[in-house]
């Protein structure tokens, strides 16, 4: 093997055709519905594994008045439910994250409870445990934190960036609409929902792919999680400006201590800190697929990139 | 009267491109944060800030307008944010794949649709040219993308006759990235040419017809017939060059079109244009390119439409006499 072709092609059945007419051996992002398709074809597979990415719904924890919500007459409110952890705690029970990943996801995704996943470094995988849907409870707590009624609010979503976004959303929504939330789905292109990001953020409610920079959970927690800070650059990535001292404490022991299985504690703790306070609903992490030709053996690498020395092709 | 007339035309071209420009300018900023483009969502405030200075974000509207028209005037549309490069640059190597694209559907369509009129034109009472008629509206009504994918799966999947992307393999000449010279250049041509003429060829086919039909009425035509000269000669030699006359105008118009049409037929056949160049810059919101491919795509439009309205005024005396 003396050459490889990297090639951009941009629309997804012109990909898969190059793939099945034999022009190419390797297409990354293969669509979720044409995976039965592939793996019916003579001499062609599927190949996935996990993303290091997890999905989830932020909420802000920040403003007094929520942005873009009101109550079931239409009119603002004055207040911000997503504050108040039991609104939180009430999405959190409604949202049926392994139904999602069934019927949006096809069954390719982890459902999560916590913000890491498989492959990130430090990830307690025994922590996981199996996720909790009970509407009748989320009622309840909806009543107890005063919004008896529900709320109507709005779920910014951007488009095209992760596997099926706008399904997730629009499923997500009509979950929350069994509790009393009226969701109203303002999808947007990544550019436009980007800006929206940085300025502010905009948002009061959104969904996003989260990670931090290198695949440490102290990374995610550094980017993340933690309190926004303006000066050290910590909490950068923290759109849901979401803020807890506790967190915060158990962040800073963490930079500071070396001994592996204090930081394994540490990060059992910040993680534990962010499920309790549901920082926001966890919703699963998406797999990678590419679809290959039989004589292409490939691992798919946690950060989706095609590195040539992880593929072996049968001359 | 002439040179009035002329300049009236100019001057509204002029406009034309003057307000698209405001138009694309102002899009610039409506679609995402340039600093954000080039930086991601993990940048400092500080490093972003600095970015708004070197890209001197925060001039007001005009000051950045009259840079942007200043630079423009002399071909320097600034720099792309996501290939670092001059967008003069990075437009021009797109240019001649689009052009090519662009000028080969317009031969396929002319080549198809104007057989097609004639013969239902001559033939006008025949069940068959009633048939034809009625497909070329299937034609029209079949959108472009969906054409393409039908044909990458019938000719590549299933037949493996023809690539399904790309443009295949160039050659420079005069500095000018031809695909039209080499086996895989031309066979990499055909889906993408034949999917956007598709829609074209039951237009021209359409307007073929009736212009010939209307010819065939005129006096000409009756005495060309009663001087006994044969069906073929009277039909191809005195109708269809009388009615060529206003095709050849209206392929100057397509060709306008066929260049906008061409950004899906592009996206679906990953061919390397304008029109992928132009949906990625879309998508990373890299405004300059943005900018730039509406402002030249107004410029192409205004340059076609004066075109034409001289070649009317110079053919029609009539119509510079009205209107100027």
């Amino acid at each position: 093997m003396t050459r490889a072709e990297y090639t951009a092609i941009g629309s997804a059945p012109t990909r898969l055709a190059a793939l099945l007419s034999g022009e190419v051996d390797l297409i990354t992002d293969l669509p979720l519905q044409d995976i039965q398709r592939v793996e019916a074809a003579d001499g062609f597979r599927v190949v996935s594994g996990p993303l290091r990415l997890f999905m989830e719904l932020e909420m802000d924890g920040t403003r007094d008045v929520a942005l873009a919500t009101y109550d079931k007459a239409g009119n603002p409110l004055d207040s911000n439910p997503f504050k108040d952890l039991r609104v939180r705690q009430a999405i959190a029970l409604a949202i049926d994250n392994e139904a999602i990943v069934e019927r949006v996801m096809r069954g390719q995704a982890n459902a999560l409870t916590m913000p890491s996943a498989p492959g990130f470094y430090g990830y307690p995988a025994d922590m996981e445990k199996s996720p909790e849907v009970d509407y009748d409870r989320a009622k309840e707590l909806l009543a107890e934190a005063g919004y008896p009624d529900g709320f109507a609010t709005t779920l910014n979503c951007p488009l095209e960036r992760y596997v099926n976004a706008e399904e997730i959303c629009r499923a997500s929504a009509s979950l929350l609409a069994r509790i009393g939330i009226d969701v109203t789905v303002n999808a947007m292109v990544w550019p436009e929902f980007a800006k929206m990001l940085v300025n502010g953020p905009d948002s009061s409610f959104h969904l996003i792919g989260a990670a931090g920079n290198s695949g440490d959970v102290q990374d995610t927690f550094a980017a993340v999680l933690h309190t926004r800070e303006e000066d050290s650059g910590l909490g950068g990535q923290n759109w849901a400006l979401w803020s807890s001292p506790e967190f915060d404490a158990v962040f800073e022991e963490l930079v500071s201590t070396f001994e592996p299985e204090e930081r394994d504690a540490l990060y059992r703790e910040g993680l534990q800190i962010a499920r309790d306070q549901q920082h926001a609903v966890y919703l699963h992490q998406p797999y990678i697929t590419w679809a290959v030709a039989d004589r292409v053996e490939a691992d798919v690498r946690a950060d989706s990139a095609v590195v040539l020395h992880a593929v072996t092709v049968d001359e | 009267m002439t040179m009035l007339y002329f300049l009236r035309r100019l001057g509204q071209a002029f406009l034309v491109v003057f307000i698209v420009s405001l138009i694309a300018f102002q899009l610039g900023t409506l679609i995402g944060d340039p600093v954000t483009a080039v930086l991601g969502l993990d940048a400092t405030s500080a490093a972003r800030a600095d970015l708004r200075e070197a890209l001197r974000l925060d001039d007001p509207y005009v000051v950045r307008y009259a840079r942007f028209v200043a630079d423009a005037v002399q071909g320097d549309f600034g720099m792309s944010y996501r290939a670092q490069r001059p967008v003069a640059d990075v437009i021009a190597e797109r240019i001649p794949a689009t052009a090519e694209l662009a000028i080969t559907a317009l031969i396929v369509s002319l080549g198809i649709g104007i057989p097609l009129g004639v013969v239902a034109a001559i033939w006008r009472e025949s069940w068959w040219a009633s048939l034809l008629m009625t497909g070329s509206i299937v034609g029209v009504s079949l959108p472009t993308f969906v054409v393409g994918i039908l044909m990458i799966f019938a000719f590549s999947v299933t037949l493996g006759w023809l690539p399904s992307y790309g443009r295949g393999a160039t050659v420079s000449v005069g500095g000018w990235e031809t695909g039209l010279l080499t086996a895989s250049g031309l066979t990499a041509l055909i889906m993408p040419a034949v999917s956007l003429a598709v829609s074209q060829v039951a237009l021209v086919a359409r307007l073929v017809r009736a212009e010939m039909l209307e010819v065939l009425r005129m006096d000409f035509i009756r005495f060309a017939r009663a001087r006994g000269l044969r069906d073929r000669v009277v039909h191809f030699r005195h109708a269809l060059r009388n009615t060529l006359l206003p095709i050849i105008t209206v392929s100057g118009i397509q060709i306008g079109y066929l260049v906008a049409f061409a950004v899906v037929v592009e996206q679906v056949f990953q061919w390397p244009g304008l029109g992928t160049m132009f949906l990625s810059a879309l998508t990373e919101s890299d405004i300059p390119v943005i900018t730039a491919f509406l402002v030249l795509i107004a410029c192409l439009f205004a340059t076609i439409n004066l075109v034409v309205d001289l070649l009317y005024a110079l053919a029609d005396p009539r119509v510079r006499l009205s209107r100027g």
